[in-house]
């Protein structure tokens, strides 16, 4: 019957809450990695998606027209633009950009004119910067040649004028609305982490509490007790998937509460994702339980293969900076679906949908590895 | 009532239980008696239904325990001779636990707790975790939890092993007070006197036989009034063989180079007349042992050794 699964489940989540490590590693290590890992790889506030990256403009007075527009496709880049005249104030920013002195004359009259953008941060959040304001310069040349093949005079009418046209080529790739950009920062770090410790904390409690059970025959004690046995099974099971949502509701509430984090259009399928992972965890958590014949091999395997998967699987850095090969055998890695379909869901902002094979993937192995486990489990 | 009918487990090659069938009554406490490795434990497991025995029957108040595993082993209480206890919840954490996988729900868990916490003398240490009792402590404590639901079965394995005397008496007090309320009884054991003071009928298990069973008094008659002589030394097995066959009143049971088991009335009054005639035999004896008529007699004499060596 459920209620005596219910029973066990509930019964070994109270243990596990009566102890320090569960503590440590299911409430604390995540919110500390969430803040070391995404300050590092893309600075606190840099990417937080509902706050536009700010670059600073050095404008001398006579810069003209063409800078209203350059500005205009820096904002198309979700950049936020903002004027400084002062010198000591300019340097303050992490991205600035100088433009020449009589920036429209010059162009106009075919003369070369030289844009400079400082960063002062370098990696990966970095190169996005350069990429967005190499856009954004490269749209307005770009205006100014659609302009000039009209047969117009390049004015701020005539630039104006092009500005509510269609979209060229190149603008549709900028507004198709669903940014492409590589996951940095938290979008990276906030999933890749609860990806790394559902998998470490239920493979690691799931893995150690089962052969202590057996070890010390609490799970012969119990197999003697009316409890049917497959009901002692499923209990095992479903403690280890609710160690894996609270896991999750530690995740998402702290994400969103102390970190900004925004989890795209379809939060209720963030969760789906992750708690179908939970559920692939909790099957293995049973299967290396059940194997092994000691705490220590056990937490040595749990640990080792969680560090491994999450590593291989893009939970550490975005799987689109790694070589090809590992883009590819992350498609074999049940945490690379679960992270692939993170990113669909929270940084390339696309609807729920968009997850189903990656869910469906991650419940047929629940299935098939939780079927394993059935074979193995042993009560002495 | 627990009746076992031919019942066998085989691991692999080892036959672990041996065509073993015995019966035990309500308000009876049925002893099994056995040295290490006799196949005790595996017969409380083919009883609780952990193992699958590998044929025979066994039945709970009339519950197979195969076909009809839950029905019979909601009646059954286990006290397992591991300590099989969360050793960081308290005490009455463990006693609620297993209350509550036999179906105890409540108020009626809460209070029979208490019950069960003041009955194994453990009032005092109520909320402590379990890991800083003392060895006896955690047995009454492990015998606790296997009464928390008043199981009309009890089946006991080993339950005074390595506990101090006093922790001992209390142990088998308490046995002896969920007896006289009516419950039957199974409980292993490899002491001797624990099994003569206390089982109202006993097996005798060795290398997974059952090789003799009855009450007290049917297994003293059949050791007879003679007491077992055991002679270890330096012997022709054949010339003590025939010497003896004309010394009143000898039994021989085993002759051979290393040992002598004799049976005879009245052992220790015959001594001398019997070295004189093992030495005429050439006989060189280095260590003699006389056991008196017990359970330790009557289990040298059917297996030839002794149940703690
Ligand atoms: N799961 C098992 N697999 C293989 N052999 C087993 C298993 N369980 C018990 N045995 C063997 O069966 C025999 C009987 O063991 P059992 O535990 O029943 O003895 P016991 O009488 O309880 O001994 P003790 O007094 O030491 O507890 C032993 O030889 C033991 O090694
Ligand atoms: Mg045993």
């Amino acid at each position: 019957m459920f209620s005596d699964a219910w029973f066990i489940a509930r019964k070994e989540i109270q243990y596990w809450m009566y102890e320090r490590e569960v503590w440590v590693w299911v409430f604390f290590m995540p919110l500390v990695f969430f803040y070391f890992i995404g300050t590092v790889t893309g600075g606190a506030g840099g990417s937080q998606p509902d706050q536009k990256d700010k670059i600073a403009v050095s404008v001398p007075d006579d810069a003209g027209f063409l800078f209203a527009q350059i500005r205009r496709r820096l904002e198309e880049n979700d950049l936020e633009v903002v004027e400084v005249k002062d010198p000591e104030q300019f340097k303050a920013y992490t991205r600035r950009l100088t433009i020449p002195a009589g920036l429209t004359q010059r162009v106009l009259a075919g003369e070369q004119a030289t844009l400079k953008f400082q960063r002062r941060r370098s990696g990966m959040g970095s190169d996005f910067d350069q990429l967005r304001v190499s856009r954004a310069v490269y749209t307005t040349v770009a205006d100014l040649v659609v302009s000039e093949d009209a047969g117009n005079d390049v004015t701020p009418d005539s630039l104006e004028r092009l500005n509510q046209v269609p979209p060229s080529l190149t603008l549709v790739v900028e507004s198709a609305g669903k940014r492409r950009a590589i996951p940095s920062g938290y979008e990276q770090t906030i999933p890749g982490t609860m990806v790394m410790f559902v998998l470490m904390n239920v493979l690691s409690n799931g893995a150690i509490t089962l052969v202590t059970d057996r070890r010390k025959g609490l799970l012969r004690r119990l197999a003697s007790t009316p409890i049917a046995r497959r009901d002692i099974f499923f209990g095992k099971w479903l403690s280890r998937m609710m160690l894996g949502l609270i896991q999750i509701a530690v995740g998402i509430v702290a994400g969103t509460v102390l970190f900004g984090m925004n989890w795209g259009a379809a939060l209720p399928m963030v969760f789906v994702v992750l708690a179908a992972w939970a559920s692939l965890c909790a099957s293995l958590g049973i299967v290396i339980g059940s194997w092994g014949r000691t705490e220590g091999q056990v937490a040595g395997l749990s640990v080792l293969l969680s560090l491994v998967l999450a590593a291989l699987g893009g939970c550490w850095w975005p799987i689109e900076i790694t070589p090809q090969w590992m883009q590819t055998l992350q498609m074999f890695l049940p945490t690379g679906w679960a992270m692939d379909a993170m990113h669909k869901l929270i940084s390339f902002q696309l609807d729920a949908t968009s997850v189903i094979p990656h869910v469906g993937a991650m419940l047929v192995t629940t299935t098939a590895v939780g079927w394993l486990g059935t074979r193995i489990f042993r009560f002495a | 009532m627990i009746e076992v009918e031919g019942l066998q487990k085989q691991f692999g090659d080892l036959v672990a239980v041996r065509d073993a069938s015995f019966v035990a009554h309500p308000g009876k406490i049925f002893g099994l008696l056995g040295p290490n490795g006799a196949g005790k434990s595996t017969t409380i497991g083919c009883i609780s239904g952990l193992l699958q025995p590998t044929a025979g029957h066994v039945r709970i108040l009339g519950h197979d325990v195969v076909t009809a595993g839950q029905a019979s082993r909601r009646q059954l209480g286990v006290m397992p001779q591991e300590l099989a206890l969360y050793e960081d919840l308290s005490a009455t954490e463990n006693l609620s636990f297993w209350g509550a996988a036999y179906g105890l729900r409540g108020s009626e868990l809460k209070s029979r707790a208490r019950e069960v916490l003041e009955f194994v003398a453990l009032q005092d240490r109520a909320v402590e975790p379990v890991k800083n009792f003392s060895g006896g402590m955690q047995r009454r404590l492990n015998y606790g939890c296997a009464i928390m639901h008043r199981p009309r079965v009890l089946l006991l394995d080993e339950p005074t092993a390595g506990v101090d005397p006093q922790s001992r008496m209390r142990l088998l007090e308490m046995v002896k007070e969920q007896v006289a309320s009516g419950a039957c009884v199974l409980y292993t054991t490899h002491y001797m006197e624990e099994a003569e003071t206390l089982c109202d009928e006993l097996a005798i298990i060795d290398q997974g036989t059952l090789i003799a069973q009855g009450d007290l008094a049917e297994l003293r008659s059949m050791v007879g009034q003679r007491d077992i002589l055991r002679l270890t030394g330096v012997f022709h097995a054949e010339r003590v063989r025939s010497t003896l066959a004309n010394f009143d009143g000898v039994e021989v049971l085993q002759a051979d180079e290393a040992t002598l088991r004799l049976e005879m009335r009245e052992a220790t009054r015959h001594l001398a007349k019997l070295f004189e005639a093992l030495q005429s035999a050439e006989a060189d004896i280095r260590e003699t042992t006389v056991t008196q008529p017990s359970l330790e007699s009557l289990f040298i004499k059917l297996t030839g050794k002794e149940m703690r060596e």
